[in-house]
């Protein structure tokens, strides 16, 4: 039973790691959102290599948690979709890369 | 580490992609060609000619580069380091010239001549210096390219005596067509992209 519990203990980083930006195409989403201030559909769908659809339902879990914001503006008479990071969301992709640091320097160095 | 310096990376390439549609290029080019017109028929309002298209920049990329490539807000550090980069320019531009106006009685005779003989030179040694910290502030490799060009231009053109409005304006043009190659590449690769919806 203690040996059980010492491997599920030597698992917590990995179980620590946020499973919502963990999948590929959001971690891309979120690393481009991280990097700058705010940036619209079309940009992030060019960044990203994703596909309308693919952005538009990958952005709407990350907002449902809490870790984007989106909003909508006219420039011009034209829709614009600006998407942003919330306070939340910057919190979570630096955990995030803290944990997968410790995973990945725990796997190298054993 | 290593994280760090790929998102450093990341914020780098998305930096250099927003400024892949040659717009700089086409405004410092022109900017340059105007410079030299300037010098060849001694008329200011070339200069003016040439400053007058910043004030379409920001129009201009909201014209052109967002619709395709989208509309990108980067931190206010990038922008403090642009604005640190052109007031740069600016002074140094306003400040020789302001020097060139009324300052060479303060230096001695031989440094007079020195600089009637080689101003241009330094000149081109400036804009170069300008071009190199812009590059390397911003990551925009092709800067780099530029401040070569400045360099090898004004000092060929000092050294084999060739008029100096001849190469200033070769080098405006060279950056002028740079911009313009770049700009058609962009509006291929990039045709028009209708703004998505999140909740469509």
């Amino acid at each position: 039973m203690s040996e059980l519990d010492s491997s599920q203990e030597e698992l917590q980083p990995i179980s620590d790691i946020d499973p919502l930006i963990h999948a590929p195409t959001r971690l891309k989403i979120m690393a481009y959102l991280s990097i700058v201030e705010s940036a619209d559909f079309t940009f992030l769908m060019r960044q990203t290599g994703l596909t309308r659809g693919n952005l538009s339902v990958n952005l709407r879990k990350l907002e449902q948690a809490g870790y984007v914001n989106i909003t909508k503006e006219f420039v011009d008479r034209i829709p614009r979709t600006l998407i942003r990071l919330t306070e939340d969301g910057r919190q979570a992709i630096q955990t995030y890369r803290e944990n997968m640091q410790t995973v990945l320097n725990d796997l190298l160095g054993s | 580490m290593s994280q760090e310096l790929d998102f450093k990376k990341l914020q780098r390439k998305t930096y250099q992609a927003y400024h892949q549609d040659g717009l700089i290029d086409i405004i410092i080019g022109w900017m340059v060609i105007g410079f030299g017109l300037n010098m060849t028929f001694d008329n200011a309002a070339f200069l003016f000619m040439g400053w007058f298209p910043i004030l379409f920049y920001v129009p201009l990329k909201n014209r052109i580069t967002v619709p395709r490539t989208g509309y990108v807000k980067f931190h206010a550090s990038n922008k403090i380091v642009f604005g640190l980069v052109i007031a740069a320019l600016l002074v140094l531009v306003l400040g020789m010239f302001i020097f060139f106006i009324s300052g060479p009685e303060i230096l001695s005779a031989g440094m007079q001549a020195w600089l009637k003989q080689y101003y241009l030179l330094l000149l081109g040694v400036i804009a170069a210096l300008c071009f190199l910290g812009a590059a390397a502030l911003t990551g925009i490799s092709r800067l780099y390219a530029y401040a070569l060009l400045f360099l090898t231009m004004f000092t060929l053109g000092t050294w084999l005596k060739i008029p100096p409005a001849i190469y200033v304006i070769l080098t405006g043009v060279f950056i002028e067509a740079v911009g313009i190659w770049m700009m058609v590449r962009f509006l291929r690769r990039y045709p028009l992209a209708e703004q998505g919806n999140v909740h469509e």
